[in-house]
């Protein structure tokens, strides 16, 4: 199965698990396919399972997204659109500027979404870091 | 009268029975007892070193070939060797799956089927996931933290709203004229 497929894949089960709030984030899961279908962005995915009881905890997409692109200001339109909607809304101005972390509750726990950046080190160019992180609760 | 040689086989012959004579003694008592003319008091001796020259040879002759067990041809030995083999080989094997049992890692991994792609590249380097775990999660961290901080501000904010709405409520009910409590309302509202 190709990397693609597999991203299609979970990008699926996150739009299915937050169905119910699927209104909720709208403009920020249309950014994160198109970051997705972007051949040219470097991304990680990252799960983590419970190591007791073997179940999800926490599923991580991280795109890393070089300052000059066009989907930045897309992104950062997403937020604002977004912004009412999460339950919990932090945005940290450093260094002239702005990191957003919005979260957004689900059925089965909540969805984070981030934007962030940093200075290359040798390229000194700047590549921002999207992130989306769905956590699961412990269903009691 | 005895003679001086046979004084001395007589003394021999003491001595070999004690077992106390040397080769070359033996070898003289067998020279004498040869002899067919024997004195007539040693005459009955000579059978008995007629049967130590010849007859221990005969018996030797006559008897069957003793052989000693060797270590290779006893199936009872091989089978102890054996033994001592196997225990010692299944000692070491239980020994080597013990460490490698004892050596080895949890083999469950928690972050199992995740992946990083670089450049088109698929990536699922253990490492390299590890490395952008610990990246994730600084950058996690450091928003747990702002939210935790923005929360600590926002319950802040409205435990002060209280502590004002309560003050207020008081003050009202502590007046008594309701002409100051005319004017103390329309002084808030006109900041408002």
């Amino acid at each position: 199965m190709g990397t693609s497929k597999i991203l299609w894949m979970v990008l699926l089960l996150l739009a299915g698990s937050v169905s119910t709030e699927l209104l909720a984030q709208k403009h920020l899961q249309e950014v994160t396919k198109k970051c997705n279908n972007q051949k040219e962005v470097n991304r990680s995915f990252i799960q983590r399972k419970n190591k007791e009881t073997k179940e999800l905890e926490r599923i991580t997409y991280d795109f890393s997204i070089p300052g000059s692109s066009p989907l930045i200001q897309e992104i950062k339109r997403a937020f604002e659109q977004d912004r009412a909607d999460a339950y919990q809304v932090a945005e940290e101005e450093k260094d002239g500027k702005t990191n957003w972390y919005y979260r957004f509750a689900t059925d089965k726990g909540s969805l984070v979404y981030s934007l962030d950046s940093r200075r290359n080190k040798t390229s000194n160019e700047e590549i921002f870091s999207f992130t989306v992180s769905e956590r699961f609760e412990k269903e009691d | 009268m005895k003679t001086e040689e046979n004084k001395q086989i007589e003394e021999l012959l003491e001595r070999f029975f004690e077992g106390r004579t040397s080769n070359e003694e033996e070898r003289a008592l067998y020279d004498f007892f040869a002899r067919a003319d024997l004195p007539p008091g040693l005459e009955s001796y000579k059978e008995l070193f007629g049967y130590f020259e010849k007859g221990i040879a005969v018996e030797f002759r006559e008897m069957p070939e003793l052989t000693l067990p060797s270590e290779t041809s006893s199936p009872n030995k091989r089978k102890i060797g054996w033994a001592v083999v196997l225990v010692v080989a299944a000692s070491i094997l239980a020994l080597l799956v013990n460490t490698f049992l004892s050596s080895r890692e949890d083999p469950f991994n928690p972050y199992e089927g995740s992946f990083i792609v670089h450049n088109g590249q698929h990536i699922t380097d253990p490492e390299r996931i590890q490395r952008e775990i610990g990246r994730m999660e600084v950058r996690q961290e450091r928003m747990e933290r702002l939210i935790r901080e923005i929360d600590r501000k926002e319950c802040l904010t409205d435990m002060a709203d209280i502590r004002v709405e309560k003050a207020y409520t008081r003050l009202m009910e502590d007046l008594s004229d309701d002409m100051p409590r005319g004017e103390i309302r329309r002084m808030l509202e006109s900041d408002e």
